[in-house]
């Protein structure tokens, strides 16, 4: 069950994977604005370079989040899964992996080429994927509740936002952070391994939450 | 106090003259502490050494922030309960509560950046305490927002204490990052915000608009629950009573 | 006791006065809305109920 469910989200989101693309394509404007913004100084871009990827990385995740339970909630497709006797943890554990192989990891592949337009080095661009590897899904996990929470609500992306993004907050630090580190030559092991918590924590109770919530936003 | 049911109290319905009469029992004091609290805080406390008479702003600013801080435990304790127990009552605490932590929350931040400004320089710095007010605030607009957008009050309250669950367990959380952030990016060890060390008539000070901010806290959120109450029970014939008129005597037929 | 010296705050009158100045303003206003909303809503249940409610 939870591999079917995998494998259908994944199959509709190739079916509508200009809107996966455009997700990515938000997250490369937007990096791409601040230099615009600010100025092509080799030295200051190095230094806002993992906020700003950063940045850019959180808010494209949380564009994707309306397409994790909103398509399915419309054709009655959720309340069919919420009467299934599997249990509710797996059916949003399987939605969010597949969200986050369609939006998270192509995201963090992507970061790469935008680390080199901000000048970073080898070994903080491997940082920075890293980084992203492992703070990706935590977004998709805590986001997932905020999908829930919100299912069929006027005020949609920006109510996610508003509920979504203070609890993002942490995994940003430790994110840019480790990414900062790699650049200012201090240890990167400190942000990861608190990053590599955040991953289990969110694994563990995340998709519990937005299980509740999907109760609750279905009755 | 055995003999006295206390079940009863759960029902809105009940609770209402309750709290009613309980209203001025916390206003009143309220106020008379808040008087002494700024007679203590302006008239016996000294002048500080150091920041002279500018730190005179953290008798509100300090208790501010951490009734704040405790709204918004209290705030998810409620709301928690009445979602475990489905009791209506509980749930309108919590969104009853979140306004005034709200309000706490960004005037402790408000007086912060005042006191600041002549104390270091600046109008917003950016250490571990004020950027982890800022971000509660971020929590309880996010509560309230959610809880404005839903229309059916149960589902409101429901979601409401999934949201404060997950952003009481959250604060911690957030707290050691903003600590974490804040001394990895700090050059010299500048010790922002610190307080003056305190005279006894400072601490004084401080403890009774502590208690005094704690106090109008109880009193305007049972007035808010009040409020509340009336509008979601407006149909029944007590709530008509309870505003002042008489309930209509009902017509059994010819 | 000397008042201009008090009001003045050593210099930080803005700042001082300034603050407290919001937190009434912040509590006053608390308490002025809460009571329009109550004094509304009690209007608004009796007149329901008096123009023949349930």
């Amino acid at each position: 069950m939870f591999r079917w469910i995998v494998v259908r989200d994944l199959t509709l989101a190739w079916k509508g994977r200009v809107d996966v693309l455009s997700t990515l394509f938000f997250f490369l404007i937007v990096v791409s604005l601040f230099p615009l913004g600010i100025g092509p100084e080799t030295h200051l871009l190095r230094l806002i370079a993992p906020g700003v990827v950063w940045v850019a990385a959180l808010l494209a995740s949380m564009l994707s989040l309306g397409r994790l339970f909103a398509n399915d909630y419309q054709d009655g497709t959720l309340e069919q899964l919420l009467l299934t006797p599997q249990p509710l943890y797996l059916v949003v554990l399987g939605k969010v992996l597949a969200l986050w192989l369609v939006s998270g990891v192509p995201l963090t592949l992507l970061s790469p080429v935008l680390g080199i337009q901000f000048g970073l080095s080898r070994n903080t661009l491997f940082v920075l994927v890293v980084s992203l590897l492992l703070g990706t899904p935590v977004l998709a996990l805590i986001g997932s509740i905020g999908a829930a929470l919100t299912l069929g609500l006027r005020g949609g992306g920006l109510l996610i936002s508003i509920l979504v993004l203070p609890l993002y907050i942490p995994v940003l630090i430790f994110g840019a952070g480790a990414v900062d580190a790699s650049i200012m030559g201090s240890g990167v092991q400190g942000s990861l391994s608190f990053l590599g918590t955040l991953v289990v924590l969110s694994l563990v109770f995340a998709p519990w939450a937005a299980a509740a919530a999907l109760r609750i936003s279905l009755e | 106090m055995a003999g006295i049911n206390w079940y009863k109290y759960a029902s809105p319905a009940n609770f209402y003259p309750l709290a009613g009469k309980m209203i001025p029992w916390f206003a009143i004091p309220a106020a008379i502490l808040f008087v002494v609290g700024l007679y203590v805080g302006f008239f016996v406390a000294p002048t500080d050494f150091q920041q002279g008479d500018a730190y005179r702003i953290i008798f509100i600013h300090v208790p501010a922030a951490w009734i704040g801080m405790m709204l918004y435990v209290l705030m998810a304790i409620y709301a928690a309960i009445g979602w475990a127990f489905n009791a209506r009552l509980s749930s309108m605490m919590a969104s009853a509560i979140s306004i005034t932590g709200a309000m706490f929350t960004f005037l402790s931040l408000v007086t912060g950046s005042m006191w600041g400004k002549p104390t270091w320089g600046t109008w917003w710095v950016w250490d571990a305490r004020l950027t982890s007010t800022l971000i509660l605030l971020f929590l309880y607009i996010g509560f309230i927002s959610l809880q404005a957008s839903i229309d059916d009050p149960r589902r409101a309250d429901r979601a409401g204490a999934v949201l404060a669950i997950v952003g009481v367990i959250n604060v911690p959380i957030i707290y050691f990052s903003v600590q974490w952030w804040n001394t990895l990016h700090q050059g010299a060890t500048i010790r922002l915000l610190g307080k003056p060390t305190m005279a006894p008539p400072m601490l004084a000070a401080m403890l009774i608009m502590l208690a005094a901010c704690w106090l109008y806290s109880i009193a305007v959120v049972l007035a808010r629950l009040r409020c509340t109450i009336l509008e979601r029970e407006q149909s029944a014939a007590w709530a008509a009573e309870a505003a002042g008129s008489p309930a209509r005597q009902p017509s059994w037929g010819a | 006791m000397n008042w201009s010296e008090f009001f003045s705050m050593g210099g930080y009158a803005f700042y001082v006065w300034g603050s407290y100045l919001v937190t009434l303003l912040l509590m006053g206003g608390e308490v002025v809305l809460l009571l329009r909303r109550r004094k509304l809503l009690r209007h608004r249940t009796r007149s329901s109920s008096e123009a023949g409610g349930k």
